[in-house]
């Protein structure tokens, strides 16, 4: 659940409502789309994309003008932390993903995990944590190739390593 | 109807064996903050496609079940609500776990998610034929406005902000027409990619949308490392029983409070726990007593959030609209097994059902012995396990996971996008449930729009078809009062703050479970 802070977050909450305003743009500017790929369907087709349309602009011009109104409902606030382990994070799986079906499931999955472990181990990297970790990765990754592999037949891919 | 051969199905090793596995697995991912009972499903529920449908169906109903249920502890002995439906669970367990009442505290939740759990669960055997039956009169336009007023009631309680509730739902269903249209037969919005002609995969997108935020976020903090109280005095199994007696009203109550927020479209253990708790304050002898250790909001709480897994599975099974977000996980996984939910599983696929739902009521009794072992000798160890092994195997699972649904990368790539976009979507006040919505409902949506337009126009009575029927009027009356419900309250409370001279509190915002 998140919580509404009572906290002095203007900044935060400003670059909130940008990001807000430039999604509720992007989203009219999506329901436009919608409505001119329409032309080209069957009218049994174009109904509802058309429908949905109407209301996607509709809900987030509604966004925008509570906003110029200032009548806006504040909502969640926007989330603390470290930015660049969270966009670490998403280049990981995206290189975890790309890379699968070209080093192998088994190979990619076990670097991947680790990456992953790195990136969201604040505390200090000891010898023994960092062998515990490995043999976790080993472990955990190798079970479950075990067993999707093994047990539940599932052709995870090969590559040029395993 | 004999329904002892469906007990004996749900009896056998296997069932058994999985409903023990599910209620074990589902009570530590619910334990550990951070993982909701959603995401519990959704991360597990790949592992269900190698099983018959009755089989993979308990499962996830024990993970849902146990995963509701986990989360007590953590909110009871670490002050943190371990999935957000025991939020309410804080207000009482963690004072009792600070006077040294823990375990009995943890026994009470055990003993309140039990009965909770059962009467959810009993509602589901004997509510769903008959209702069943009822729904066989619905037509195109019910299951239309039916479809409608499950996003409306998701779109105004998931967030606390309708509009951008509705905008998340039109974007669901936006992805919902990727692909081949339901009725006609265009292929829509593909941008001339081979892989976008079957659509967005629902598992896929689900597994990205509630998991994905979730592992980007959790690697942006450190490790809390949470200790646990310990508590000395084993279960006090009679004295909690002794708080069930003296609280079966509250019991019984919360728990038909839980079973009637779970049938409600899209609506889960969150909602009904703190709707629960403020009814059992309300109407105790001693109000003031709660939030300090009373343990009659325990049970409250606790029961009220396992009952929404019996009544939520309602009108996913009868009606194809899922009850609570993790329905709606579970309901993407029955389309992948093939099963069409809707009246006729009941009749045509009779043994499915009547066997889960056995399955889920011996995995709801599975929960005592399970729950308070684990409370008494492994939360600690739970609770120790590093957020930096947690974090890369929650990853691990969800890309295996997506990639088995059909044994194809395209599936990981649409999950990973989905859950990239749902996290950005998230961070601007844009909960992932309507979204979610959106996608299972859209076909649903879209058939029966589709089919009474068509309807209507060969009648000459267009507005009549999706107006003119009794059943669609009372369900788009509800869907009109869902949307306008939280305008009107927030009006009823700036009129009240106006002539009480206080600002008015904004509303309480509430993530899917």
């Amino acid at each position: 659940m998140r919580t509404e802070p009572g906290s002095n977050r203007a900044p935060e909450r400003a670059r909130g409502d940008v990001g807000t305003i430039v999604l509720c743009v992007l989203f009219v500017a999506l329901g436009g789309w919608m409505v001119a790929g329409s032309m080209a369907m069957s009218p049994l087709g174009a109904v509802f994309p058309r429908v949905i349309a109407a209301i996607m602009i509709a809900s987030a011009l509604g966004i925008l003008a509570l906003r110029a109104l200032g009548r806006a409902s504040h909502g969640p606030a926007v989330e603390t932390g470290s930015t660049p382990r969270r966009l670490l994070l998403c280049v990981v799986l995206v290189a975890w993903a790309a890379l699968m079906p070209r080093l192998g499931f088994f190979a990619t999955s076990v670097a991947g995990f680790l990456a992953v472990l790195a990136i969201a181990e604040y505390d200090r990297w000891t010898a023994k944590r960092t062998a515990a970790y490995v043999a976790a990765a080993l472990a955990l990754v190798g079970g479950f190739w075990l067993l999707f592999v093994e047990v539940l037949l599932v052709p995870v891919p090969r590559g040029v390593l395993f | 109807m004999d329904l002892l051969p469906y007990l004996a199905q749900a009896l056998t090793p296997f069932n058994l064996l999985l409903a023990l596995g599910g209620v074990v697995l589902g009570t530590l991912i619910g334990a550990l903050p951070g993982l909701s009972a959603t995401m519990a499903v959704a991360v597990l529920v790949p592992f269900t496609f190698a099983m018959v449908p009755a089989s993979g169906l308990i499962a996830l109903g024990a993970i849902y079940t146990g995963a509701i249920y986990g989360g007590a502890f953590a909110a009871i002995l670490v002050n943190t609500p371990g999935t957000p439906s025991a939020i309410a669970t804080t207000f009482d367990g963690f004072p009792m776990a600070k006077r040294g009442d823990g375990n009995l505290a943890v026994t009470l939740a055990t003993l309140g998610s039990v009965v909770g759990g059962l009467v959810g669960a009993l509602a589901l055997l004997f509510l769903s034929p008959p209702l069943s039956k009822v729904a066989l009169a619905f037509g195109p336009p019910e299951y239309f406005w039916l479809a409608i007023f499950g996003l409306t009631l998701i779109s105004a309680l998931s967030q606390g902000d309708t509009l951008k509730g509705i905008l998340g739902a039109a974007f669901g269903l936006f992805l919902a027409t990727v692909g081949v249209a339901v009725v006609g037969g265009d292929v829509r919005y593909t941008l001339d990619q081979p892989m976008l002609v079957g659509g967005f995969d629902v598992i896929a997108a689900l597994i990205g949308l509630y998991c994905i935020p979730v592992v980007i976020d959790l690697v942006a903090r450190p490790d809390p490392h949470l200790k646990v109280s310990v508590q000395a005095g084993g279960f006090r199994l009679a004295e909690a029983m002794g708080h069930c007696a003296r609280n079966w009203f509250n019991l019984i109550r919360s728990s038909v409070i839980g079973t009637v927020v779970g049938i409600l479209p899209g609506a889960g253990g969150s909602i009904a726990s703190l709707v629960s708790y403020s009814e059992a304050r309300r109407s105790a002898k001693h109000p003031e007593r709660f939030g300090k250790g009373e343990p009659g909001g325990v049970l409250a709480t606790e029961s009220a959030n396992n009952a929404t897994v019996g009544g939520g599975f309602i009108p996913t099974l009868v009606l194809g609209i899922p009850g609570t977000p993790p329905d709606a996980v579970i309901l993407g996984a029955l389309l992948v097994q093939g099963i069409r939910t809707g009246p006729g599983l009941f009749t045509g696929q009779g043994d499915i059902v009547y066997t889960f739902i056995f399955g889920l009521l011996i995995a709801t009794v599975l929960m005592l012995p399970v729950g308070l072992l684990i409370g008494r000798y492994a939360y600690q160890a739970i609770v120790s396990i590093p957020k930096a092994v947690l974090v890369p195997t929650v990853a691990f699972l969800t890309i295996i996971g997506s990639f088995a649904i059909h044994n194809s990368m395209h599936d990981v790539y649409t999950m990973l996008g989905l859950g990239f976009l749902g996290w950005i979507l998230a961070r601007f006040g844009f909960a992932p449930s309507p979204i979610v919505l959106g996608i299972i409902l859209g076909p649903i949506a879209e058939q029966g729009f589709v089919q009474a337009w068509l309807i209507g126009n060969a009648q000459g009575n267009v507005l009549g078809m999706f107006f003119g029927r009794p059943i669609s009027l009372a369900i788009a009356a509800l869907a009109l009062l869902t949307l306008f419900y939280p305008l009107l309250t927030d009006m009823l409370k700036a009129r009240r703050a106006r002539r009480g001279g206080t600002a008015a509190t904004p509303r309480e915002t509430i993530d899917a479970d």
